[in-house]
């Protein structure tokens, strides 16, 4: 039975048409004036209601309740297990149907390509070499020096740095041994898989990194949309798979249940997961959040620190910058950044640990709008630099009061302070404001700079 | 950047001017993207865009005019750019069908205020259990899937309650703006 307007329309609001069902829902649309006002009313009566429930929700709430680790649902569960059980007597017509079928495709399918390279950047291979404009099916390749991107037949993007061991197993799964990759699935590729010995990561429509350092460990991060994680071994043991939203990272391990994975590496030009490739003077980034749903990472990026650099982990188009008139600070150009959450700005309990692995200093891109808190004050000395950072949406909650002296984009001023480490060293930095403090601030920045760089 | 000499005439009360105006009528802006785009995410983006070319470009505004009007073509182009720009990573509309369903909706700005007016009454017309799971369902980054799972449903089954609470909303809004016609 064909779905009706309004099935359509609210499983276009959700975001969950398939490209020939979208197709279907706008040429009907298009041939029936009733049905598009129709349309546009659900709508409408959509963004109203969320208008009014976020007008509900504060800013406290929000940040106790946030996008979580979603437990399998019980219908996916019961679709793996029905699945898993079908009776073969009950499926045979089908089968006998697909074994026809397949023999008719067969030999047309063994000869596609799953990928084909689009760049191979400064690369060296263990076996089998890759050119640009080459294809790959189910070989093995070891990367062990530069960078390749493949588009695969659907359309993901997959970019791969060495040292890294994979093949892929289908034009929808690949399967990573060793090394870290990075996947841009689009909306064609919605399903792709990455295979470790730690557990699947199935895209559900998104950009996101997985990167196997020892074998049965991963690690998985989501820079826009969601991917559904999927632990190997017995549900008992795993807890089963998880969502984990953008912004989240994950530890995946066989056998156990997935953890929160508090930082990770991104590469300094896109977002995505870098390897071990470049060294940091940073090490251990944690805080002190215990809520269990919190997946959220803070992003370490081996010497990032510069001009236009990203500020935030999920924010990703708020950058730090050279303040007005004034160059970027070149002290602060090549430090090591640290991309932190903006979500936690309010929690006046709030805790960033880190260590520092050799003679340091480590700078703070303080709000200059707030008062500066006391362990900043302690720990800290005032350089008299500044950056700014931004574009903050005009009128917005975080910019508040401030009203730019022209028509750009508004820009947040953050006075830069310094903390020399002689030694290296535990690092504890606090909460952007203290209890009772009014206004706004937006979260701080921290980047920090071997001694004998500087 | 904060001072930028392309824009010598700009000065701070034209911002208060601008971020009145952008506050007023961001609930209209945000309906009208809704309607153009699939997913929130996007929305938001789509907004964001807005609101910083709305900025740039509100030298060009005359205060005598109507605001959501002028922003409204702005959002309208920036849906499209938008659309344009994500082509390949998001199933959206066409781009004549966008313009179509664009045209169409900046036609009904009045129409949406008054349902979003009538939507206000008709949320305290539900039972206060309806109420609560509406809104947590629609509050800001919030995943349905979880209300689902804290309420004990499966998503198929809640979004078919939410199905029969927003149709039961579309209803009273209808009987309501019926009514004001009327009077």
């Amino acid at each position: 039975m064909n779905p009706t307007i309004e099935e359509l329309t609210e499983r276009y609001l959700r975001g969950e048409l398939t490209e020939a069902e979208l197709t279907a829902l706008e040429q009907r649309l298009s041939a029936n004036d009733a049905e598009r006002a129709q349309f546009r009313r659900a709508a409408r009566l959509e963004a109203n209601l969320r208008a009014h429930a976020t007008e509900q929700q504060s800013e406290v709430a929000a940040w106790s309740a946030p996008r979580p680790v979603v437990e399998a649902t019980l219908a996916e569960s019961l679709r793996a297990l029905l699945w898993r059980w079908r009776a073969p007597f009950a499926t045979a017509a089908a089968v006998l149907v697909g074994l026809l079928l397949t023999a008719v495709f067969v030999s047309k399918r063994n000869t596609e390509a799953w990928a084909t390279v689009v760049r191979v950047a400064d690369a060296e291979f263990a076996d089998v070499g890759l050119r640009a404009n080459g294809t790959l099916r189910e070989q093995e390749v070891t990367l062990t020096k530069g960078t390749v991107e493949f588009v695969t037949a659907r359309g993901v993007k997959v970019v791969i740095d060495a040292p890294t061991e994979f093949r892929f197993e289908s034009a929808q799964r690949l399967r990573l041994v060793r090394g870290f990759l990075n996947a841009d699935a689009g909306a064609k590729g919605k399903g792709f898989t990455v295979a470790t010995s730690a557990g699947e990561v199935v895209d559900l429509g998104t950009r996101f990194g997985v990167g196997v350092e020892r074998d049965g460990e991963a690690q998985v991060a989501v820079f826009s949309g969601q991917v559904r994680v999927e632990p190997a071994g017995g549900r008992a043991l795993t807890g089963g798979s998880v969502t984990l939203d953008e912004g989240g990272a994950v530890r995946l391990r066989r056998d156990k249940q997935t953890e929160r994975l508090q930082s990770i590496r991104l590469r300094p030009v896109e977002d995505g997961l870098a390897g071990l490739g470049q060294p940091s003077v940073v090490a251990d980034i944690a805080d002190n959040v215990t809520n269990p749903k919190i997946n959220s990472f803070y992003g370490l990026v081996p010497q990032g620190m510069g001009d236009g650099a990203a500020a935030y982990t999920i924010r990703s188009d708020i950058g730090w910058h050279a303040p007005d008139g004034v160059p970027f600070p070149a002290e602060l150009t090549g430090a090591d950044l640290i991309r932190t959450m903006h979500r936690v700005r309010h929690d006046t309990r709030f805790l960033l640990r880190f260590r520092v692995t050799q003679p340091a200093v480590v700078y703070v891109m303080m709000d200059e709008r707030a008062e500066p808190p006391a362990w900043l004050e302690r720990g800290f000395t005032r350089t008299g630099w500044r950056v700014a950072s931004g574009p903050w949406r005009p009128g917005g909650r975080v910019v508040g009061e401030l009203k730019p002296a022209t028509r750009a984009p508004v820009f947040i001023p953050c006075a830069v302070w310094k903390m020399e480490l002689p030694q290296g060293g535990a690092v504890e930095l606090g909460p952007p404001r203290e209890a009772g403090d009014r206004g706004q601030t937006a979260m701080y920045g921290v980047a920090v700079k071997p001694a004998n760089q500087r | 950047m904060p001072s930028d000499p392309k824009h010598p005439e700009s000065d701070a009360p034209g911002y208060e001017l601008f971020v009145g105006l952008l506050t007023r009528h961001e609930p209209a802006l945000r309906r009208f993207v809704r309607t153009l785009l699939p997913g929130w995410s996007d929305v938001d983006e789509v907004m964001q865009r807005t609101a910083l070319a709305a900025w740039r470009k509100f030298g060009q505004f005359d205060p005598a005019t109507d605001f959501l009007k002028w922003s409204l073509v702005i959002a309208r182009f920036e849906a499209l750019a938008f659309r344009r720009a994500m082509g390949r990573d998001r199933l959206v509309f066409s781009d004549d069908f966008i313009e179509k369903l664009a045209e169409e909706a900046q036609e009904e700005t009045e129409l949406a205020r008054r349902e979003e007016r009538a939507l206000e009454g008709c949320l305290q017309k539900l039972s206060p259990e309806r109420r609560e799971l509406v809104l947590k369902a629609y509050a800001d980054g919030t995943d349905q899937r979880d209300v689902a799972a804290a309420i004990g449903k499966t998503p198929a089954a809640f979004y078919m309650l939410l199905a029969r609470i927003r149709r039961d909303l579309a209803d009273c809004i209808e009987r309501t703006l019926k009514q004001e016609a009327l009077t």
